[in-house]
């Protein structure tokens, strides 16, 4: 049997390289399609190391909205926008280029000066004894992350029978306001979206 | 739901619900009455916030904390909330009539202005991290939509865009410094997290916790349009609509700074080092310094407006610096005064900008305003007096504002400062009155035809103007209201 | 190797990834989809700080600020790529070859 230690040492390793080379080639890649391909590529493992981050409720919601809506999204509109006819650029001056270039490089070298600096000890992943001894039960100790205990995040702890109970509990919760003003947001997003993009038969000349 | 979250939470309401009613009525109204319509329904939900926010501001007694702390309706919340809303109701007034020429459908351009002013209510009286970045996000897409609203024009689709990706970038900066916030305390209220930050228990992260606060500072600098990522300004001011570009150098800048100002009070403190208020010092010189001098030697008025409109986020800050240096009793009656005037006078000059724009074209250049003053007399009086008024000559309220900012700086010993501000002050005078110069130059052996323009821009140019006169002689009228 | 230190290093290493393409990369699909690589990375962070810190505490904060984050994310590009979609159809009119109407 191996180690369980391990085993997440080996996995994380594995996904965190696949992520980056894929980021990676998301950035290098001339052709858009194959960018926006290598992005799902790179949003996979990730995924796959959130499940390790026992957040397999996020890790499902990264894959349907990632994978699944904000890919189709850009494929479409790769498709529709018809690159091969010109290039969609942002007009970006060689100094400002090389100016990122220093920014980045500098910030990339400062990434693990600034972590073993800001983090003076080393955090290993939690030993499954210890935890267990903190929750209740192993059951509420499994149940973390999962929808049941994110609902009740937001909306406060159930209540059976007693509305007037819940409705308190659910105007205690600190994050419904955040909740509601997202779904304000997306309503945002999708008007917008409608007004700049959609065409009327009379406007097309 | 009791009462009181209902009273705290009304404005919200109001904004939600007449900007969804806003969106239906092209669904039911035919085109001809829709427009007006849309625009009756919208000014009455602008004014029924103000109306609630008033009520809410004369009957304030105690800091109300709704939602287990996400949103707190305190004074100042609701004194920014007052002056964004303010804007907002001249904007409107503003495009009426105007906004068809820029976008066809009258009633979506409202409800996005709606929804934008929700969102910066929303901003100002949030009080935890995700609230906070909710609600800057509901503001900030919906102006990116506005900005790009005019779909003809390539030039307004390009300031949308760039606007955007620019704005994303930034939200990134926000979102890893409050992921490294998060990481050192556990919380996202802003009172758990100062707390935590300042407990014993949890020193080892403290350093990850001022690194979180200054990249969220990265984020905010770049929002408020200040020195080092200033750049965006112009030219999403320049390529956007310009009663759009009025809305965004007002209410979005006033949005910015109420959410900046509360997290600077809340957690200045936790920071020991000094770096942030440091660092806010050298922004708050450069900004200003930048903004003037790159305003000197611009052609067009738009970018003009925007580079003098960094200038005055550079005074703001310096205020701020002046009510932070006194953490015990800020005193930030002169950030609300200035931004009031600023928000007056600069909707006012636009209202003058679009309404002298003829055939659909935009003001732009300084030719375009070449002898206004002789065209039409009074709009050519506002438009000076709006830019006079900018430049801070004695007697106006943008003078009182910037004469109110310097006494605070002077009194808490902000010497330096102070001069420079003074000094980049006078500068500014030049090129506002190369506009007034501009507007009663004439043209040899040329006629100027008068013209008459819609009673809406008059309507919103002689209500501001109304308003920065009665400011710049009656300060203390907006001090008490305000306080 | 599985520890809070290189979660977060990754997590940097992939936000610098998503700047330097926002940065350097003219073609605006691959700019909103380095966006996205940034958002990500935020969320990676933002995860491995709630995991390694805050899971003896069952604090499950982290997690729902992360659905906000994709949320917003979704909004952003939804509105990003319908700006893309006008600035074609209008330049498919007008004809020119690159942005130049406004300087870097």
């Amino acid at each position: 049997m191996t180690d369980p230690v391990v085993l997440t040492d080996v996995l994380f390793l594995l996904f965190s390289v696949t992520a980056i080379v894929f980021s990676l080639l998301v950035v290098v890649m001339k052709n858009p399609i194959h960018s926006s391909i290598s992005l799902v590529l790179s949003f996979l493992p990730i995924a796959a190391i959130y499940v390790l981050f026992h957040a397999p409720f996020v890790a499902v919601i990264q894959i349907l909205v990632y994978a699944g809506a904000i890919m189709v999204l850009f494929t479409f509109v790769i498709m529709m926008v018809d690159l091969s006819e010109k290039e969609y650029t942002l007009h970006k001056g060689k100094i400002y280029k090389l100016l990122s270039f220093l920014i980045m490089g500098g910030f990339l070298l400062m990434v693990p000066y600034m972590v073993t600096r800001f983090l003076p000890e080393t955090i290993s992943e939690p030993k499954e004894s210890v935890v267990l001894s903190h929750f209740t039960s192993k059951k509420e100790a499994h149940e973390f992350g999962s929808t049941k205990n994110i609902g009740k995040l937001i909306f406060g702890k159930p209540v059976i029978n007693d509305p007037v109970q819940a409705n308190d509990n659910t105007l205690k919760s600190m994050q419904i306001v955040s909740f509601e003003l997202a779904s304000i947001l997306i309503m945002v997003a999708i008007v917008g979206a409608m007004i700049l993009a959609r065409t009327r038969k009379k406007e097309e000349r | 739901m009791n009462i009181t979250t209902l009273n705290g939470i009304l404005p919200i309401l109001i904004l939600t619900g007449v900007g969804l009613l806003v969106l239906l009525v092209e669904a039911f109204i035919e085109r001809d009455r829709e427009r007006r319509f849309a625009f009756i329904l919208s000014l009455a939900g602008i004014i029924a916030t103000l109306v609630s926010l008033f009520s809410q501001l004369v009957h304030h007694d105690a800091d109300l904390l709704l939602f287990g702390g996400a949103l707190i309706v305190d004074h100042t919340g609701l004194a920014f909330s007052i002056i964004i809303c303010l804007g907002a109701l001249l904007v409107l007034i503003l495009s009426h009539r105007h906004v068809t020429r820029i976008h066809r459908n009258a009633g979506e351009f409202y409800s996005l202005i709606l929804f934008a002013t929700l969102g910066m209510h929303a901003l100002t009286i949030s009080n935890d991290m995700m609230t906070f970045f909710v609600s800057l996000e509901v503001m900030s897409v919906a102006v990116y939509i506005l900005a790009g609203v005019n779909r003809k024009s390539l030039k307004s689709n390009e300031s949308a865009l760039k606007y955007l990706i620019l704005g994303a970038f930034s939200t990134a900066f926000l979102l890893l410094g409050i992921a490294f916030v998060y990481g050192a305390t556990g919380q996202m209220g802003f009172m758990e997290i100062k707390e935590a930050l300042l407990s014993e228990a949890n020193a080892p992260f403290q350093s990850v916790g001022i690194l979180g606060l200054i990249l969220i500072m990265v984020g905010f600098i770049f929002k408020i349009g200040a020195f080092p990522f200033q750049q965006w300004v112009p030219d999403v001011y320049e390529g956007a609509p310009s009663i759009v570009t009025a809305f965004m150098a007002t209410c979005v800048k006033t949005a910015a700074f109420a959410i900046l100002l509360r997290g600077l009070f809340t957690f200045f403190q936790a920071d020991e080092s000094g770096f942030l208020m440091s660092a806010l010092t050298v922004i708050t010189v450069l900004t200003m310094i930048f903004g003037n001098f790159m305003a000197l030697i611009q052609s067009n008025i738009k970018r003009l407006i925007a580079y003098s409109g960094i200038a005055h986020t550079g005074y703001i800050l310096l205020a701020i610096l002046a009510a932070l240096s006194d953490p015990a009793k800020p005193d930030i009656t002169p950030i609300l005064f200035y931004l009031l005037v600023y928000t007056l006078m600069t909707v006012g000059a636009f209202a003058v900008l679009i309404g002298a724009s003829r055939g659909g074209e935009e003001v732009e250049t300084f030719e375009d305003i070449r002898g206004l003053g002789y065209k039409h007399k009074l709009l050519g009086l506002f438009m000076a007096f709006f830019f006079f008024s900018l430049a801070g000559i004695p007697s106006t309220a943008g003078f009182m504002g910037k004469f109110f900012i310097f006494k605070a700086a002077i009194s808490k010993e902000l010497y330096a400062l102070a001069v420079i501000g003074i000094l980049t002050a006078v500068v500014s005078v030049y090129y506002y009155l190369k506009i007034v110069v501009y507007l009663y130059l004439k043209e040899e052996n040329r006629r100027y035809e008068k013209y008459s323009i819609q009673w809406n821009y008059l309507l919103a140019s002689f209500l501001t103007f109304l308003l920065v006169l009665f400011l710049g002689i009656f300060p203390q009228f907006g001090f008490k209201l305000l306080k | 190797m599985f520890t809070l230190q290189n979660s977060i290093i990754l997590g940097l290493i992939l936000f610098s990834i998503g700047a330097y393409g926002v940065l350097t990369r003219r073609n605006l699909l691959v700019v909103l989809m380095s966006l996205e690589i940034m958002f990500n990375a935020v969320n990676l962070i933002v995860l491995a700080f709630n995991y390694f810190r805050f899971y003896q505490q069952g604090k499950e904060l982290g997690h729902y600020f992360v659905l906000l984050v994709i949320a917003v994310a979704a909004a952003e590009a939804a509105v990003g790529l319908a700006i893309l979609v006008t600035i074609y159809r209008n330049r498919r009119n007008v004809d020119s070859d690159e942005l130049t109407e406004m300087k870097g």
